[in-house]
């Protein structure tokens, strides 16, 4: 059991790093339609153009708990929308449900500032951390939301089912919202209550569809071949089953 | 250059900490609870400064008086409170506790029939003209699993019932499963994507 799980990482890396020379020279990859990302990347342009601003919720998966992987997606994700609105009119807003993320967040945006040529301005306002516990994070989010600043609101990373209340309150604020969790409970309540959903590991690629380079195409593209490579093991296991041979 | 031992530290600190988990010897097991301890550390610092962030973006809005400043001196002050009791009291002291689950168990309950209330308006909102085909199953699957949920079902003892029931209720797992599945994957994809690109700064 141990030698299959470090067989499938390090058959991660190999592939991480191979398609990634690969795919080097390439500029653009094209990855198959993913509805929420148009409608993300439609409703961003528009925040922009309006001068709005953009809210991004983080989640409160620590970086030390196994639900570290999310966060690590959700602050990619607030890079590659930084990126885009950081001179913006209105600033961006990442809020965070722990200390930890609350400081990597801060750490992205001036990053992600000075690497910008124009340049721009950060402060320790831009990262927020909303409340400790689920509800309480839900309820500190749910009153930077309804600032009505911000006309697109992200949430990506762990949740529970407060995530719900986020979609309501972004719609209540006529906000766009778009959203995307680890957790299957919350996930269930986002698909039930959100038009723009990312479904499983949907939201780990959502940097990718924003802001495209090499080593961001060559992972989604490692993360469809393992897929197909579980898929056909597991048929394996269930025909070999089905006979008795295992 | 500096960009480079950061790379370096950064990729042997994760490599020290994977063979941990599937090697187990005396030395890997002393560096790993180490490093640990000082993770944990700096885990408990980051949290601290972010309640310090929590105050100072509080008592902005306070001091600028924007929307809804009232609930902000509200947060001040029960945190003031509560702090203060901490302290002379000691977190697991019976008043300090009931005090505390006096606060936060019915304000978490009320926020969780807020979203009981939310989702059934969600689910009646999402039946509209235009509607597609995944919110249909979605719909139609929530609806019969709450039917059955309630043990109501006729026929449930025969065997062409037990049949259809179990198939049924397998679909959720299957789909659990697989939803899962692509989660670990992106997980592990995202983790090695952060471990090779670690601070790099961003490109305009």
């Amino acid at each position: 059991m141990v030698n299959a799980g470090l067989s499938l990482i390090l058959l991660a890396v190999v592939l991480i790093l191979l398609l990634n020379a690969l795919e080097r020279k390439k500029i653009r990859s094209n990855f198959r339609i993913i509805p929420s990302f148009d409608q993300l990347q439609r409703a961003l342009n528009h925040t922009i153009e309006g001068g709005q601003g953009v809210q991004i919720t983080l989640g409160r998966g620590s970086i030390l708990s196994p639900q570290a992987g999310s966060t690590l997606a959700a602050v990619e994700m607030l890079a590659s929308i930084a990126r885009l609105c950081l001179n913006s009119d209105t600033p961006p807003l990442a809020t965070s449900g722990d200390g930890s993320i609350a400081l990597f967040s801060y750490e992205t945006l001036m990053n992600t500032g000075q690497g910008m040529r124009s340049g721009a301005r950060i402060n320790p306002r831009m990262a927020q951390i909303t409340g400790v516990s689920p509800f309480t994070y839900a309820a500190g989010t749910m009153l930077a939301q309804r600032n009505g600043k911000y006309q697109l609101a992200v949430a990506l990373g762990n949740y529970g089912p407060e995530m719900g209340l986020l979609v309501d309150t972004a719609e209540r604020s006529r906000a766009f919202f778009t959203g995307g969790t680890d957790n299957i409970l919350a996930q269930s309540v986002l698909f039930a209550s959100s038009r723009s959903v990312l479904i499983g590991e949907e939201f780990f690629s959502a940097s990718g569809y924003i802001h495209q380079d090499s080593l961001h195409n060559a992972s989604i593209k490692t993360q469809d071949i393992l897929r197909i490579f579980l898929i056909i093991v597991i048929i394996i296991g269930a025909v070999l089953k089905a006979a008795g041979k295992l | 250059m500096r960009w480079i031992v950061w790379r370096i530290l950064i990729l042997t600190t994760a490599l020290i900490l994977l063979a941990g988990v599937f090697f187990n010897g005396p030395i890997l097991r002393e560096i790993n609870q180490i490093l640990l301890s000082w993770i944990i550390t700096i885990a408990g610092v980051a949290a601290l400064l972010g309640i310090f962030n929590l105050l100072k973006v509080h008592s902005g809005r306070v001091r600028q008086e924007r929307t809804d400043w009232v609930n902000s001196v509200v947060l001040l002050f029960s945190f003031t409170g509560i702090f203060i009791t901490g302290i002379l009291l000691k977190p697991n002291h019976p008043v300090y506790v009931s005090l505390v689950n006096a606060i936060i168990t019915p304000v978490e309950t009320s926020l969780l029939a807020l979203l009981a209330i939310t989702l059934i308006v969600a689910l009646i909102r999402a039946i509209r003209p235009g509607i597609n085909g995944t919110t249909v199953i979605f719909i139609t699957s929530a609806v019969l699993f709450l039917w059955a949920a309630t043990g109501f079902v006729p026929f449930q003892e025969a065997r062409q019932s037990q049949l259809v029931l179990s198939f049924f209720n397998t679909l959720p797992i299957g789909g659990a499963r697989g939803i899962l599945l692509g989660v670990g994957l992106g997980s592990l994809t995202t983790g090695i994507r952060a471990l090779l690109r670690p601070g790099q700064k961003a490109d305009s």
